[in-house]
Order: C-alpha cells, then sequence, then structure tokens
C-alpha cells in the first residue's frame, strides 16, 4: 500500500518528454492498483487485476515507443548524409545536422557573387527561439537549411542543447514566458554580438527565411538609423508593431537604444512576446517601417506559401495586417524573405524550390525591387 | 496474498488481457497516424507547403482549387530584360511540345481550369480530353465512356486525335494528367538534343510487365514523331499489338503496344542519376519515409528509386497528384521567388566536367578562380565554392578574394 503511494509520488516526477501520454497511463495503473487494494478484493480478481493492468502498461511501453509516437518529422539520418536510400526507415536524426542538406554544390555553377557580396556587407544575426521539445525536430531543420546561410545563427531556449547548441535563457518554457525569452535574447545578443553584425534578426523555428533577400532589403537601408522591420500589424501599438513569427530585424542603432535602456522602460514578461517588443521600441524611439517591395508586394509572411498564395487567412488576421490581407501570387513579392508555420519537411522542399529546381532558360536577373 | 496456482493462473490472463487490448487500440490508431505524412497543423489556417498530399487517384478525386482560376498578369512586374527569358524563348520555338491533358466533365472546372492557369499555357499546343466538349476551357469530345476503366480507350483515341489533327502542329507529344504539372522548359531542354524522327519514348520508367520498361502515365510522358506516328499507323489498330478493349491500364497498355511496334523506351535520368520525371509530389520524393517501405512504388521503379536529396533533378520536368491549390504554390516558387544576388548559369549537358564532380559526400575544395571570358550562349564558370557556412563566420569569404564591379571574382595574389 505505502510502496503504491511511493510509486506515484515518483512517477509524478519522470515526465520525460513528450511521454505525457505514458505518465498519465501509470498513474492510472497505480490508482486502480491502490483502489483495489484498499477495497478489499478478493484475491483471485485483484490478481487479474494487478496482470490487466501490467500487461496494459507493458504493451504500452511497447507499442508506444514502437508506432503511436513515432514522430514522423525526426529527419531521418539519409537526408543528412546525401545518402541514396532505397527504402524508407525513420531512423534516429543524424549525428551531423550541419550537413542535412542537398548537396550538389559542386555542379551548380550558379554565380553566387552577388549574393556573396552582400553577405560581406550586410551582416545579419539571426536568432531563432526554440523549445527543448523542438530541438531535434525543427531547429535541427532550421541549423541545416536556411540557417547556415546567417552570418551569425543562435538558438535561444530555457535549457542548454550541446548539439545545435542553444544559449539557455533564464525563463520558464511556455507561451506565456515568450516575452522573457525574446527581452533576454536581445539583451544577450547586445551584449555579445553588438559588434559581430549589422542587423539582429529574431524568428521562430517554424520561420523560414530566404536571407539572401533579407540582405537585399537591408542593403538600402542604415544601421545606425533607430528602425527595425517585419511584418506590419496595426493594432495594439500606435506605430504599430511587427509580427513574431514571420520574423523582425532590429538595426544596430535599435539594438543598442535596447540594450543600454532602463530595465523598466519595458515590460520583462507576459503578453504578447511581439506585441511587447513593439512597445518597447516604441518607447525607445525606435520607428517602424515599409517593408513591401516596389511594386507593393509583401516580403515578410506570416503564414505559409500555401495560405499567401491560395487564400485561408484567419479573421483576425485581415483586422492586423498593415495595408490590408491580400492573397495572390501578384501580391508577394518575387524577393519575399519569410514564411511562417513551415513544418520541418516542408522547409527541406522549400530549400529544393528556392534554390534547386529551376525553369531551363530563364536567367534569374536581379531585379531592382527596392 | 498466497500464491496459488490458481492465482498465478489469473494474473497470467489478465496480463494477456491487458496486452490485447492495448494492441488492438494501438494498432487502429497507428493506422491513421501512418496515413498523415506531413503533420497538420492544429491552426486551421496553416496549411503549410503541402497541404495534404495524395497517392492514388481515389484520393484525389475530391480535391478541389480556388472557384475561379487564377491569372496573374503580372509579366510586367517582372523587371526583366528581354534577354533573361531568351533561351527558354528560342527552345519553344524550336521544340514545338503539344500537350494533351486527360480529364473528365467533372473535373472541368475543379482540375484543367487550373492547368491551363499555371502550367498548360506554356506548351505550343495544349488540349483538354474529356467525353464531352466543353466550350470554355476548350475540351475535346473523344468518343469514350467516363470511368478509370475507359482511360486505356482514351489514350487511345487522344492520340489518334492528335496524329490526325496536330501532326504537323508539334515536335513532341505529351500525355498529362490533369493532377500532373509540367515544366515546359526543362521539357525542352532535355530533348533539344534528342531526334524526333527516331522512334523514342520518354517519362518516368517503370519495369514490370515490358521487358524495355513502360512509362507512368500520371509523371506523363512524351513520344517523338515517329513514336506517334508507328502507335497510330501501326499499333493502335492491331489487336495483335495494342490490347483493344477499353480496360487496362492506360500506362501500362501504351508501353506493351509501344514495345512492339519497335519504339524504344529511353532512360531520363540526368548527369547525377537523378531523375527528371515524378510520380508524386516534390515532397514525398526529397523526404525519406513519407513513401511506406511496403509501397508498389520501390518494385516498380526501373532505375533504384532514390529519396532525399538525390531524388530530384534541378531540371525536374514532371511532378504527380499534384492539387490545384498546389499548382499555385509551384508557380510561385519556380517563376517567381528567387534568392537575390544568386544567378543561375545552366548547366550544359555535354560537359564532361560535370560527371567526374559527382562525388556526393566530397567537400570540394575552397577556390576561386578567373570567370572564363563568356563565348556564345554558355557561361560555364569555374568558380568551385565551399557552401558549408559556419554558425559564426563565413568560412569561404577568403579575405584574399576581390569581387569588382563586374561582378568577377579574383584572387588578390594573381597577377591581374
Amino acid at each position: 500500500m505505502n510502496l503504491l503511494i511511493l510509486l506515484y509520488v515518483l512517477v509524478n516526477f519522470l515526465k520525460p518528454k513528450r511521454e505525457l501520454l505514458l505518465v498519465l497511463q501509470l498513474k492510472t495503473v497505480i490508482v486502480v492498483l491502490t483502489v483495489s487494494t484498499m477495497m478489499h478484493i478478493k484475491h483471485s480478481q485483484l490478481q487479474f487485476v494487478i496482470g490487466l493492468t501490467l500487461g496494459f502498461l507493458i504493451s504500452v511501453i511497447f507499442f508506444q515507443s514502437e508506432v503511436v509516437n513515432k514522430p514522423l518529422m525526426r529527419i531521418p539520418q539519409t537526408l543528412f548524409n546525401g545518402h541514396v536510400s532505397g527504402t524508407s526507415n525513420i531512423a534516429a536524426v543524424g549525428q551531423e545536422p550541419h550537413r542535412g542538406r542537398i548537396n550538389d554544390s559542386h555542379v551548380h555553377h550558379d554565380d553566387t557573387s552577388v549574393a556573396d557580396k552582400l553577405a560581406q556587407q550586410v551582416r545579419v544575426l539571426c536568432w531563432v527561439m526554440t523549445s527543448p521539445t523542438n530541438f531535434r525536430t525543427k531547429a535541427d531543420v532550421v541549423k541545416a537549411t536556411w540557417g547556415r546561410r546567417c552570418n551569425i545563427l543562435l538558438f535561444f531556449s530555457s535549457v542548454v542543447d550541446p548539439r545545435l547548441p542553444t544559449i539557455a535563457l533564464n525563463v520558464t518554457e511556455g507561451r506565456n514566458h515568450l516575452t522573457a525569452k525574446s527581452m533576454q535574447a536581445f539583451k544577450y545578443v547586445y551584449d555579445h554580438y553588438y559588434d559581430q553584425a549589422d542587423w539582429f534578426m529574431k524568428c521562430d523555428d517554424d520561420t523560414y527565411v530566404i536571407v539572401e533577400n533579407l540582405r537585399y532589403f537591408l542593403s538600402t537601408k542604415n544601421t545606425s538609423d533607430p528602425f527595425f522591420y517585419g511584418l506590419h500589424f496595426k493594432p495594439i501599438v500606435k506605430q504599430g508593431y511587427y509580427s513574431g513569427g514571420a520574423g523582425y530585424v532590429l538595426s544596430k542603432e535599435a539594438l543598442t537604444r535596447f540594450g543600454k535602456r532602463n530595465p523598466n522602460t519595458c515590460r520583462g514578461d507576459g503578453g504578447s512576446e511581439d506585441a511587447e517588443i513593439g512597445k518597447c521600441m516604441e518607447k525607445l524611439g525606435i520607428k517602424t517601417g515599409n517593408s513591401t517591395d516596389a511594386l507593393g508586394r509583401s516580403r515578410f509572411h506570416c503564414f505559409s506559401p500555401d495560405t499567401h498564395v491560395n487564400g485561408g487567412f484567419p479573421k483576425w488576421y485581415y483586422n492586423y495586417v498593415k495595408g490590408g490581407a491580400k492573397q495572390g501570387i501578384e501580391n508577394i513579392s518575387d524577393y519575399a524573405i519569410s514564411f511562417h508555420y513551415i513544418t520541418p519537411t516542408s522547409m527541406l522542399s522549400l530549400e529544393f524550390y528556392v534554390y534547386h529546381l529551376r525553369p531551363y532558360g530563364i536567367r534569374t536577373e536581379n531585379q531592382a525591387l527596392n | 496474498m498466497a500464491v496459488t496456482r490458481r492465482g498465478i493462473i489469473t494474473f497470467a490472463v489478465g496480463l494477456l488481457f491487458g496486452f490485447a487490448i492495448t494492441y488492438m487500440f494501438t494498432i487502429s490508431t497507428s493506422i491513421s497516424t501512418r496515413l498523415k505524412f506531413s503533420p497538420r497543423q492544429k491552426v486551421s489556417y496553416a496549411g503549410g507547403l503541402i497541404p495534404d498530399s495524395p497517392h492514388s487517384h481515389g484520393e484525389m478525386d475530391n480535391v478541389k482549387g480556388p472557384d475561379q482560376s487564377v491569372n496573374w498578369a503580372d509579366e510586367h512586374s517582372h523587371r526583366h530584360t528581354e534577354q533573361s527569358s531568351a533561351i527558354a524563348h528560342e527552345l519553344a520555338v524550336k521544340i514545338r511540345v503539344l500537350c494533351w491533358v486527360m480529364t473528365n466533365p467533372s473535373n472541368i472546372q475543379t482540375k484543367a481550369m487550373h492547368v491551363k492557369a499555371t502550367w498548360g499555357k506554356r506548351c505550343n499546343v495544349l488540349l483538354f480530353m474529356s467525353s464531352e466538349v466543353d466550350a470554355t476551357l476548350p475540351a475535346i469530345k473523344l468518343p469514350v465512356s467516363e470511368g478509370r476503366n475507359n482511360l486505356w480507350a482514351k489514350t487511345k483515341e487522344a492520340f489518334k486525335y492528335v496524329y490526325t489533327n496536330h501532326f504537323n502542329d508539334a515536335d513532341w507529344f505529351l500525355k498529362a494528367d490533369d493532377d500532373t504539372y509540367v515544366i515546359l522548359e526543362n521539357l525542352r531542354h532535355f530533348l533539344s538534343d534528342k531526334d524526333t524522327q527516331k522512334p523514342l519514348y520518354y517519362g518516368r520508367r517503370f519495369k514490370p510487365y515490358v521487358s524495355q520498361g513502360y512509362m507512368s502515365g500520371g509523371a506523363g510522358y512524351v513520344l517523338s514523331k515517329d513514336a506517334l506516328k508507328r502507335f497510330v499507323d501501326k499499333a493502335v489498330n492491331d489487336p495483335g499489338k495494342c490490347r483493344n478493349d477499353n480496360g487496362g491500364a492506360e500506362d501500362l497498355e501504351m508501353g506493351r503496344c509501344l514495345e512492339k511496334v519497335g519504339v524504344l523506351a529511353e532512360d531520363t535520368r540526368d548527369e547525377l542519376g537523378r531523375e527528371r520525371f515524378h510520380p508524386f509530389v516534390p515532397e514525398h520524393h526529397l523526404i525519406p519515409g513519407i513513401l511506406p517501405a511496403d509501397m508498389w512504388y520501390w518494385s516498380y521503379s526501373y532505375y533504384p528509386a532514390k529519396q532525399g536529396p538525390d531524388c530530384c533533378s534541378d531540371y525536374a520536368i514532371t511532378f504527380h497528384y499534384v492539387s490545384p491549390n498546389m499548382m499555385y504554390i509551384m508557380e510561385y516558387m519556380i517563376y517567381h521567388l528567387k534568392p537575390f544576388g544568386i544567378s543561375v548559369v545552366e548547366q550544359c549537358p555535354d560537359n564532361k566536367e560535370q560527371a567526374q564532380l559527382t562525388k556526393v559526400d566530397a567537400e570540394p575544395p575552397l577556390q576561386h578562380t578567373k570567370q572564363l571570358a563568356p563565348s556564345g550562349q554558355h557561361q560555364h564558370i569555374d568558380v568551385k565554392v565551399d557552401k558549408r557556412m559556419e554558425s559564426k563566420s563565413i568560412s569561404h569569404m577568403d579575405k584574399n578574394v576581390i569581387v569588382d564591379s563586374k561582378n568577377t571574382v579574383h584572387q588578390k595574389d594573381s597577377a591581374s
């Protein structure tokens, strides 16, 4: 009887990641056992019940690991090594997430000189907000795909992960503490990377960023001006604020004012991360700016390409987005910078679409779209 | 508790029961989990890049697109010079492709219309084959009944129609479904060194039933002029050569027929062994594990089917089971969205050097050499850039490298 209570307490401390279902089941098992012992059920019935619950437990452990909770989003080793794979086998994630990319750079005779030049002149630090449950499923893929194109790539979370690696902030995980994460992350970036980049971008681990287009957009801006850029939302803040998921980028001046601010200027935690940063920026005199291209088309996007091309915006979006919600190819810039709610598998297919698949004979010229 | 024999039996029975119940429970949920290949977002508006890509025509039946076809007349908003599509335009004049798209009355508004609004307009001649006339699309009425059991009949009639009415209007004849997406520029590029007077037939090659293999219908296949002639003149009406009833899989029957009249099924992979014609959407080929291990596809592929980055050529020609929404996304991705500052330099198929660079795992050395003087249409730039970027610094940004105003890369040490 006491043993059962002890077990129950132990299980509460277990909390293995993504195994909440298992923990729940363990708890119910123990409760059943406790109750049945307390009710002085006949021995034979009790033995049956114990056998039943034990069988349930064992098979749950067995089957859960095999089938139910096997996330299809784990990137198999084959993708990272660029090997040919004849059959599908969802294996564990590759040991070297650095190499997860389409490795045909030796046959691409593409002329990247302009992009390379921009990479020297417009140095971008990208920091990605992530969480422990997403390290292996999402953050790894960000790093393997678009993340490596940033001049500096940082991952921020509540705990250290040596593989990505992540920087651990003094925050609790959860959607209610994203403001704290952002505030602390930018402070960290200011303290440690202020002079190593020209622009500082925040995004999520389900944001896909075309870094070359980000640099192109910023190439005509002055990083010593008090500005920040992103997908402009009208409400909450007088000058508007930027969608967190679509990613937003601070100039050096913006980062400096943020880093040097009086700690009481901005809210430390709670509220909506992007709106709180927006309020903060306004208080510090950092202005919002336009990021549509020369043809009025959007560059930052808080939904997936499917939603922006084909429609399906949620109702709130129509009231939020500056300039009104617009769908269709003619409203999206050729030099789009970001999309959001991108699953890891979609990130890989975006890599293919943006950097590999091409129509023969249509030369991609550098358009003047700023 | 006394451990009696009876007690042990009761315990064991209970154990078995518990096991059995959970087994049944998890198997039933696992079936539904396996069918999902991309995790659905909880929010209803976040569809992801591939909302739901089917693997069979049954799944495709109810997939709809926009109510109206969406036509983007935004050529004017592309600030391109005339030269930017010159090569593609030149090829379109030289290599005329007739596309006939297999459709049916119920798909005219839901699918065929979107084919026309997207890739269809790039064909030199575009025909929609149906069992009923449609004046607006337009669609041609073939003397066949509708239904999956009549696809072979439809295919025969369609090719006969094309041969009778359009033989001189094109050099190559492509068959596609109304859920196939075709990149015409890449098709023409592939065909540019092929002889249409020879009996040739290209597509995604499948192994079974036909000794030289046959081409997947959904992934699209293309006949040379001679192949079309042989098919219509010698094969289609000869029961000894072609199945003369309406049944059968149209692509398989086509393959059988063509083999009987000496049309050759060829390899369409690129220099790196990557396929150009695809029976599924890009994501399903790119991401290992999405196509189940026990799927028919693996044993049908004539060449070893690849998953992952090696699946698909940069100059891929077709994808299949593409929903109408997906077609518009692909239009945007392929013809609009670009990374600034990366100018595509076309890979020439006869460049022997490329074949030697095909070691997938080799890390190419870091070299910057002078750009070759441009001569003629193709510029082969001998710049091997190490794309491996450390997270903190761009390792290949050699400080000895200068990019001059013409975007030519030089090294400081070289005498220039």
